[in-house]
């Protein structure tokens, strides 16, 4: 008897101790648990991927998605409509030449410990990241020159226009305060600064108090990094403000939460290897070539008739739009390469012309014996890319070629893709992937023009570019190069890519945050609604509807 | 003298274990299609040529497999690990860092999943083939059968999302700094994946226990135990639990491969911060340094829970001993 009575104490034991849990969790002060609607809100929960992506340190590659004016400041930064303008140098000049670059630097700016900012902070920033040469090439710049406190003057052994882009990511760092250790203290000097960072678990972020601009609105924002599953859970347990999510998730319902969506030029689109098969390996050694994309006519093609409308539809369930380029939308973009598509008529034609017929009645055109038939691999664990691959695969058939779809990963990916076409992305703030997507030198080098394309007069045009001491002047030629009235690395001239459709970076999130003007978002979905985060505001008034 | 040779033996066998299990790791590792920088570097294409070569330089992909091997294996002993290739930062100070929160999380597990086992089990014994036996019996099974991670999720679902009374995920409250962190939010946080965790070895110790009790229960001394008026409780008191704990707690300390597998999915689910999800990681980005600490940790620690195991046997175990003494 002694012995059951012990067992049910056990048990009650058991029962009181998560009864109690249970209680005193509920008193606990969950953060942001309806709130009343005319509270005024300074502080936000947000999920918004795994990981900070370069853990705060530019060394591990901090800065390339937009992340440079959350605990930082930079030389120049850009507009919402991506211009470029001064932060830290109030005023620049690039000489004639292109070679030397001079920044009139501001004096009220301070890190969040109360220490100036400097221009040997600037040298050593440079300097260090040129001399560790892995997330940043800035083997171009010769010499870092402090003329004065107020003035710095950059020398570079070649003109480079694509510097701008750079000059915007590249944080400032404290040279007293940087070691290997920077990722756990990164002190900067931009509106908001790290508190705490639990690996794997949140950052946790408070207003600078030494912010030499508008002091943000949010005094804190706690990001937790969970995965898209964890983060939904979370917005429905009412733990979190914001999200950011997949086009799955994009419709669902959570009281109070509205859906945020902006235009990227994060693009989607198959890759056409340029060139016959027996052209070579890789320096890797892997095979390139392939003798149906090699011909011209299938990849115009394909270009004008594909229905990219239905892509959207059905993959991105509406969250999106079309996409002719990977540069569609930029200040460099030349938009007559936005073209009508689903032309299939005409996609027959020019398939017809260039002998592409189906003598054999299976619905597969042939020429000289050989199939217009290739494999397309996609990243089977991508659900947009799949869906997109499923899409074309059956779109490409009413115009008599067959797309075998191979379900991969990218290290597969990696040793076919000068060979076989592949599900491909991108998207920049700046024209540099354009230039190493399609220039011939660097070809084959990790994702570096995997198709090998290799046009002289395009690749003159992209010379004439990164030459350029002006960005109009350089933009002019990024132009050129996509189109210039008889060739070009776009759908108009060689078709190197397909490119089909761009994402709408979605956010779930309370409805009455205010994001301010976003730019128009780049590849990388993760933390690009963050880029301007020291100036979003709490819109009291607004509602989800 | 016997003992010692006993436990030098032991120590060999795992020493040759770890040095097995680290060259298999990294043949496996250096032929794995994943190459580092491309894994480190991500979809990326603005990577120069200069800058791929910087790298290799830097993480001596350069070398040959074996000079790598032994360099690795001369800074391991040295008690050097070397430096993660994703995070740039000693593997020493992350192993050290994920394996107290996972040590945490499976200690408290195993403890709990020890002791509720060995009651039910016991209960389930005394109790045998009436309704109590078949329910524990029934549970046993169903919590032997059902993954790790799916019940964290139905947890997950049902006390995080639906009824709010725990945290989502991660090990400490949102937004609050670590010296404002009490030991009961840690506790809060921790309930849901240890929960999980507990559950995944209940169902061993328990029907194990169920067998052996029911072997001590019928044989002939406790029967005389029950003629000379010794109740039920006194017979599991001087008789049962002494009998029935050795080969329990042996099997537990077995059990520790298993707990460790289980820890991984439970931290996935739990988005709770321990080795799992950073053994994930190293092994998709092929970070070798990385890869190769965690496992050489959890193969020692798997190691010394067999260790221990045996080592209890061999000293409580009177029968083991006798025949030590006896050749």
């Amino acid at each position: 008897m002694k012995f059951k009575r012990c067992i049910s104490l056990v048990c009650t034991g058991l029962l009181a101790v998560s009864v109690l849990a249970g209680c005193s969790s509920q008193e606990q002060p969950v953060v942001n648990a309806d709130q009343t609607s005319s509270e005024i809100k300074e502080e936000l929960v947000i999920s918004m991927g795994t990981r900070p992506p370069g853990e705060f340190d530019p060394r591990k590659r901090w800065g390339l998605y937009s992340q440079s004016q959350i605990l930082h400041s930079t030389l120049l930064k850009k507009t919402p409509q991506l211009e470029i303008v001064g932060d830290f140098a109030k005023e620049f000049e690039v000489s004639e030449d292109g070679l030397i670059w001079t920044f009139h630097l501001d004096d009220n700016f301070k890190f969040s410990n109360g220490e100036d900012v400097t221009a040997e902070d600037v040298k050593f920033t440079y300097e260090m990241l040129k001399e560790d040469g892995v997330n940043w090439d800035l083997s171009f710049l010769k010499k870092v020159e402090i003329k004065d406190d107020k003035t710095m003057v950059f020398h570079l052994s070649e003109p480079r226009s694509t510097f701008f882009a750079q000059l915007t990511e590249i944080v400032i760092l404290p040279k007293d305060h940087y070691d290997d250790n920077y990722s756990e203290n990164p002190i900067g000097s931009g509106p908001y600064m790290l508190v705490q960072w639990d690996k794997d678990q949140q950052a946790i972020l408070e207003a600078n108090p030494y912010f030499h601009g508008k002091a943000p609105h949010f005094k804190k924002i706690t990001l937790l990094f969970l995965d898209e599953n964890a983060a939904l859970a979370a917005a429905k347990n009412g733990t979190v403000d914001l999200i950011y999510t997949l086009p799955e998730f994009a419709d669902e319902e959570i009281e109070g939460f509205k859906q945020f969506s902006y235009e990227s030029n994060d693009v989607r689109g198959v890759s056409m290897p340029t060139q016959k098969s027996g052209y070579g390996k890789t320096p890797e050694g892997y095979p390139i070539g392939n003798d149906v994309t090699s011909d011209i006519a299938i990849r115009k093609a394909m270009f004008i008739g594909l229905d990219r409308e239905e892509m959207v539809n059905t993959v991105l369930n509406g969250h999106g739009k079309k996409a002719f380029s990977l540069v569609d939308k930029m200040p460099w973009w030349n938009e007559e390469t936005a073209v009508e598509d689903n032309r299939v008529e005409e996609a027959m034609a020019i398939l017809e012309e260039a002998g592409w017929v189906d003598t054999d009645n299976d619905g597969i055109r042939e020429k000289d014996g050989l199939k217009a038939s290739f494999k397309l691999y996609h990243p089977s664990a991508d659900v947009v890319r799949t869906n997109t691959a499923l899409v074309v695969a059956e779109q490409a058939k009413k115009l008599g070629i067959d797309i075998e779809l191979v379900g991969s990963n990218w290290d597969e990916m990696q040793t076919i893709m000068h060979s076989s076409p592949i599900l491909f992305a991108g998207g920049r703030h700046h024209p540099h992937q354009f230039h190493t997507m399609h220039d011939i030198k660097g070809a084959g080098i990790s994702y570096n023009n995997i198709v090998y394309y290799d046009n002289p007069v395009v690749a003159g045009y992209m010379e004439k570019a990164m030459h350029a001491s002006k960005q109009e002047e350089a933009n002019k030629y990024w132009k050129l190069a996509q189109w210039d009235g008889e060739t070009g690395a776009s759908g108009l001239g060689d078709v190197p890519f397909v490119w089909l459709i761009r994402l709408d970076h979605i956010h779930l999130g309370d409805a009455r945050i205010n994001f301010g003007e976003q730019p128009i978002h780049t590849h990388g979905h993760e933390w690009s609604l963050l880029a301007n985060v020291g100036e979003w505001t709490w819109d009291a008034e607004a509602t989800a509807e | 003298m016997e003992k010692i040779k006993f436990l030098g033996l032991k120590c060999i066998r795992g020493i040759s274990l770890l040095i097995g299990l680290s060259i298999l790791t990294f043949t496996m590792m250096h032929n794995s299609p994943i190459d580092p920088i491309s894994a480190y570097i991500g979809s990326e294409t603005s990577i120069t040529l200069e800058q791929r070569e910087a790298l290799e330089e830097h993480w001596g992909l350069n070398d040959p497999p074996h000079v790598q091997y032994f360099t690795w294996l001369k800074n391991f002993i040295g008690g050097e690990m070397g430096n993660s290739k994703i995070q740039r930062r000693p593997v020493a100070d992350i192993v050290a860092e994920k394996f107290t929160a996972s040590f945490a999380l499976m200690g408290i597990s195993w403890v709990l999943s020890g002791s509720i086992g060995f009651c039910l089990g016991i209960l389930a014994a005394v109790k045998k083939g009436k309704p109590t036996d078949r329910f524990i019996k029934w549970l046993s099974y169903i919590q032997a059968s059902v993954p790790t991670f799916w019940l964290g999720l139905m947890l997950l679902i049902v006390f995080s999302v639906w009824l709010r009374w725990f945290p989502i995920g991660i090990s400490v409250p949102i937004g609050v700094v670590s010296s404002q962190v009490t030991l009961w939010d840690r506790i809060h946080h921790m309930i849901l994946p240890v929960a999980t965790l507990s559950v995944l070895g209940i169902a061993n110790v328990t029907l194990h226990t169920r067998e052996k009790m029911i072997d001590v229960l019928n044989s002939e001394y406790v029967l005389f135990a029950k003629t000379r008026g010794e109740t039920t409780w006194e017979i599991l008191k001087n008789h049962g639990i002494r009998n029935v704990a050795l080969p329990a707690i042996t099997l537990h300390f077995a059990y520790f491969g298993e707990l460790f597998g289980g820890s991984v999915l439970a931290e996935q689910v739990f988005s709770y911060p321990g080795l799992g999800s950073t053994l994930t990681e190293a092994g998709l980005k092929s970070d070798l340094p990385l890869l190769m600490g965690i496992v050489m940790i959890s193969a020692i620690f798997v190691f010394a829970g067999n260790m221990i195991a045996d080592i209890l046997n061999a000293i409580i175990n009177p029968r083991l001993k006798e025949g030590n003494t006896l050749d």
